[in-house]
C-alpha cells in the first residue's frame, strides 16, 4: 500500500499572513511515484459550491520509495479563514504523489486575528421572489429606517 | 493535524436519471430528423449511380388540393425500357412531389403527358425508377440544427454523470475538494448554450422579418401591371394549432411574356388569422382584373401586395431569441474575463512587505452597481419575452371564448401567467419612473477602505428637492451559489450593516459627509467563482409619490493593514 502524508511543523494549526509554514512530507510506495508536488491552497466548504484555489506549489525530489523532505511556504496575505452562515473558507496543505495520485492534507487557519473571523446573519432570509419585490415601493414591508 | 483523504462520489440518482432522460430525449430528437435528412441525402447521392435511361411521360396531371390542409402536387407515369425489358414508374423525386403552384406547374410543363425525357432506373432493380435526382446539397447546412440537439443531449449526459473527485477528512465532518485550476468549461458551455440560441433566433428572423421587410422595401421601383386571378383558398396546416394562409394564384403578363404568380405578398408561411386570410382569398376571387408588381429582374416574381402589414411583427419574436442569445453570450465572456479581486500576493520570503496585485476602483468617485435604465432593459426583455409566450396561448383561449367550443382548462391554466405577465409589465412601468430619480454622485476616502481602517464618504445629489429622507449604509454579505442539477441557487446572507447616513435635513441631503470604520473582525472583499464576500454601499432616498432612489456601490474591503494610499 502506498501512503503519503504531510505534517506541519510542531503541530502549528494558526498562522498569521505573510508568516512562513514549515513541515515535512513522508512516504511509503511499492512503486517508485515520478513525482510528490505540494501545495499550498485554500478552500471553501458550506452551502455553495466548493471553490479552491492553489496559491503555491512545489515539486520535491524522490530518491527512493521511503522516504520525507521537508518544505516551507509564505502564507500570503489573504484570503483570511473564516466561518460564515453560507460559506466557510480554511486553508490547507498538500502532498500528492505522481501519477498514482495519492495525497495527505493538513489543514490551518490564516487570519490576523485570535480566531478565524465569525460572520453572523443579521437579518431573516427572504424567499427570492420577495427579495425582488422588496426592492419595489409598493411592496416594500418595512419603512426607510 | 494530519489527514488522509478518499473519494466521495456525490449522489442524487434519482435527479440525475431524471436529467438524463431529458437529455436522451433531445439526443433521441436530434438523431430523428438526422436519419430522416440523411435518408433523403443519401438516396439522391445513390441515384447518381443510376443508369440514365430515354423514357416516355405516359400520363401527367396537376393533383389539385382537396381541402385547406393539403398542397398542389403532380401526378406523373412514366415508361423505359431497360435491357429489352419496358417498365413503368410513377415516382417523381425522392423528396415530396408536393408544393406550391407555381412549383408543380413547372413540373407539368417540364414533363408534359406524351413527351420524350430521361429518366434514371436502379440497375440492380430495374423496376426502380426516378425522373428527376437532384441531391439535395443545400441541405446540408441544416443538419448542424439536429447535431447541436445531438451533441446538447449526450454532452448533458455525459456531465450529469460526470465523477466528481472530493475528498473528506478522515476523522470528522468537512470536505476539502481537491484543488482545481480555474477552468473555462463552463463559460464555453455557456457561449454554446447562448450561442444556439442566436443562431436560432437570426435563422428564423431572417425569413421571418428581415427577409420580407428587404422585400418590401427593395419592390418599391417594381413595375405594375394588369393581372387576373385564376383562384384563391385559405390554405390551412395543423401542427399543434391549426395556422392559415391566403393562397392567390393570378396571371400576368411582363414585356409580352405570360407568367403565373402565387404571391399575395411577401410574408411567408402561415399565420394564426383564419379572418385576415379569409378577407384576403375573399377580395381576390377567381376571374378579378388588378395589378401586381413584377420584379423586373427576374419576371417570374410577381406580388399582389407589397404593404406592410401587421402580422409582419410576429416575425419578430426570433429576434427575442437572438437578442437572449447575444446578451447571453456577452454575458458569459464578460463573466470569463472578469478580473478576480485577488487582494493578494505571495509574499516575499519571510513575509511582512505585501504586495498589492489589487486592480479595483481607481477613482474615489463610485459607481453604481447597476442604473435604473440597466435594470430597465433587463426587465423589459423579460417582459417581452414572457408576455410574448404568453400571449400565443391567451391568443387561444381567448379565440375560443369566441366560439362555442370554450377552453375552459387552457383559460384556468394561463391565469397564473397572465398575472405574472401583468407584474412584469408593472415592473417596466416602475423602473422606468426610478430612471427619471436624479443620480448621486458619492466619493470614497480611500477608495479601498482596510479592515479595522477609517473611510470618509462624501456625497451630491444634483435635483434633491423631491428626496424627504435619505439613508447610506455600508452592508457586506456573504453570497454562495450552487447547483443542483440544472438549477443554480444562490444565497445570501448580511453579516454586517454600518450605518453612514440617516437625515431628514434638506442641506445634508444635498450634499454631506461622513466618517466610518470597517470592523476589524469582519472579513474582507473575497470572489471565488461560487463563494464571495460582497461589500456595497446602499443609497436610499425616499420621495413621496414616486419610486424611491435606490442606489448601490462596490466596495472593496482591503485585509487589514493594507493601506492603498501608501502604494
Amino acid at each position: 500500500m502506498n501512503i503519503v502524508s504531510i505534517k506541519i511543523k510542531d503541530g502549528k494549526a494558526k498562522f498569521l499572513p505573510g508568516e512562513e509554514i514549515r513541515g515535512e512530507v513522508t512516504w511509503d510506495f511499492q512503486k517508485l511515484p515520478k513525482k510528490i508536488i505540494v501545495n499550498l491552497f485554500w478552500f471553501t466548504a458550506g452551502q455553495g459550491t466548493p471553490d479552491t484555489e492553489i496559491v503555491n506549489s512545489i515539486e520535491l525530489e524522490v530518491a527512493g520509495l521511503g522516504g520525507r523532505q521537508s518544505f516551507q511556504f509564505a502564507v500570503p496575505a489573504a484570503p483570511y479563514s473564516f466561518n460564515g452562515r453560507l460559506i466557510t473558507l480554511n486553508w490547507a496543505v498538500e502532498a500528492v504523489a505522481q501519477p498514482s495520485g495519492e495525497r495527505g492534507v493538513c489543514t490551518f487557519v490564516m487570519s490576523p486575528l485570535d480566531n478565524p473571523a465569525v460572520l453572523k446573519s443579521i437579518e431573516a432570509p427572504l424567499p427570492g421572489i420577495f427579495k425582488v419585490l422588496s426592492k419595489f415601493k409598493p411592496f416594500k414591508q418595512m419603512p426607510l429606517r | 493535524m494530519s489527514i488522509m483523504l478518499q473519494n466521495n462520489n456525490s449522489g442524487g440518482v434519482p435527479g440525475k436519471i431524471g436529467t438524463s432522460l431529458f437529455m436522451v430525449m433531445f439526443a433521441m430528437f436530434g438523431m430523428m430528423f438526422i436519419g430522416f435528412m440523411a435518408y433523403t441525402f443519401v438516396q439522391g447521392a445513390a441515384a447518381q449511380s443510376w443508369t440514365e435511361t430515354p423514357c416516355r411521360i405516359v400520363a401527367g396531371e396537376i393533383v389539385y388540393p382537396k381541402h385547406s390542409g393539403s398542397k398542389y402536387s403532380y401526378k406523373v407515369e412514366y415508361s423505359y425500357v431497360y435491357n429489352g425489358r419496358t417498365y413503368s414508374a410513377a415516382r417523381l423525386s425522392f423528396s415530396s412531389s408536393e408544393g406550391e403552384y407555381k412549383k408543380i406547374l413547372q413540373l407539368s410543363r417540364d414533363y408534359p403527358p406524351g413527351r420524350d425525357a430521361n429518366c434514371y432506373v436502379n440497375p440492380s432493380n430495374p423496376s426502380d425508377a426516378v425522373l428527376v435526382r437532384k441531391v439535395k446539397w443545400d441541405m446540408l447546412p441544416f443538419m448542424i440544427i439536429p447535431l447541436i440537439f445531438v451533441a446538447v443531449g449526450i454532452g448533458g449526459i455525459y456531465f450529469t454523470w460526470k465523477k466528481k473527485k472530493l475528498a473528506a477528512l478522515n476523522n470528522n465532518t468537512a470536505a476539502i475538494p481537491q484543488p482545481l485550476k480555474s477552468g473555462r468549461s463552463g463559460r464555453y458551455a455557456l457561449c454554446v448554450f447562448f450561442g444556439i440560441f442566436l443562431l436560432v433566433g437570426v435563422f428564423a428572423g431572417y425569413f421571418t422579418f428581415i427577409k420580407p421587410v428587404l422585400k418590401i422595401w427593395l419592390s418599391a421601383n417594381w413595375p405594375q401591371v394588369p393581372c387576373v386571378i385564376e383562384s384563391s383558398r385559405v390554405a390551412s396546416s395543423s401542427g399543434k394549432s391549426t395556422t392559415y394562409s391566403a393562397e392567390v394564384i393570378f396571371r400576368y403578363q411582363y414585356q409580352g411574356i405570360a407568367h403565373i404568380g402565387d404571391k399575395y405578398d411577401f410574408i411567408s408561411g402561415s399565420s394564426s388569422g383564419y379572418d385576415s386570410s379569409a378577407r384576403i382569398a375573399g377580395s381576390y376571387f377567381a376571374g378579378r382584373k388588378t395589378f401586381c408588381h413584377v420584379n423586373p429582374d427576374n419576371p417570374d416574381e410577381a406580388v399582389l401586395s407589397r404593404n406592410f402589414r401587421p402580422e409582419l411583427w410576429i416575425g419578430l419574436i426570433p429576434a427575442v431569441f437572438a437578442l437572449v442569445g447575444f446578451c447571453g453570450i456577452i454575458g458569459a465572456l464578460r463573466y470569463g474575463k472578469k478580473v478576480k479581486v485577488h487582494v493578494y500576493e505571495q509574499p516575499a520570503k519571510g513575509g511582512g512587505d505585501f504586495v498589492l496585485k489589487y486592480d479595483g476602483v481607481s477613482e474615489s468617485v463610485l459607481q453604481p452597481v447597476s442604473t435604473p435604465l440597466k435594470t430597465l432593459a433587463g426587465i423589459t426583455i423579460a417582459a417581452i419575452f414572457w408576455n410574448a409566450i404568453v400571449s400565443v396561448f391567451v391568443f387561444q383561449a381567448g379565440k375560443s371564448w369566441s366560439t362555442n367550443n370554450v377552453e375552459w382548462f387552457l383559460s384556468f391554466f394561463m391565469i397564473p401567467f397572465v398575472l405574472v405577465g401583468l407584474l412584469l409589465i408593472f415592473l417596466v412601468l416602475h423602473t422606468l419612473l426610478q430612471a427619471f430619480n436624479p443620480r448621486p454622485v458619492l466619493k470614497l476616502d480611500p477608495a479601498s477602505p482596510a479592515l479595522g481602517g477609517k473611510a470618509a464618504l462624501s456625497w451630491e445629489i444634483p435635483d434633491y428637492r423631491s428626496i424627504t429622507r435619505l439613508e447610506i449604509t455600508l452592508e457586506g454579505y456573504e453570497e454562495a451559489k450552487s447547483r443542483s442539477g440544472n438549477n443554480n441557487t444562490i444565497a445570501k446572507s448580511v453579516f454586517e450593516q454600518i450605518g453612514i447616513a440617516d437625515t431628514v435635513d434638506r442641506r445634508e441631503i444635498t450634499a454631506g459627509n461622513a466618517a466610518f470604520t470597517v470592523p476589524r473582525e469582519s472579513m474582507h472583499t473575497f470572489d471565488a467563482d461560487s463563494n464571495k464576500i460582497i461589500w456595497r454601499l446602499k443609497l436610499k432616498g425616499k420621495k413621496r409619490f414616486f419610486p424611491d432612489l435606490n442606489y448601490e456601490y462596490a466596495v472593496n474591503v482591503m485585509p487589514s493593514g493594507i493601506d492603498r494610499r501608501r502604494l
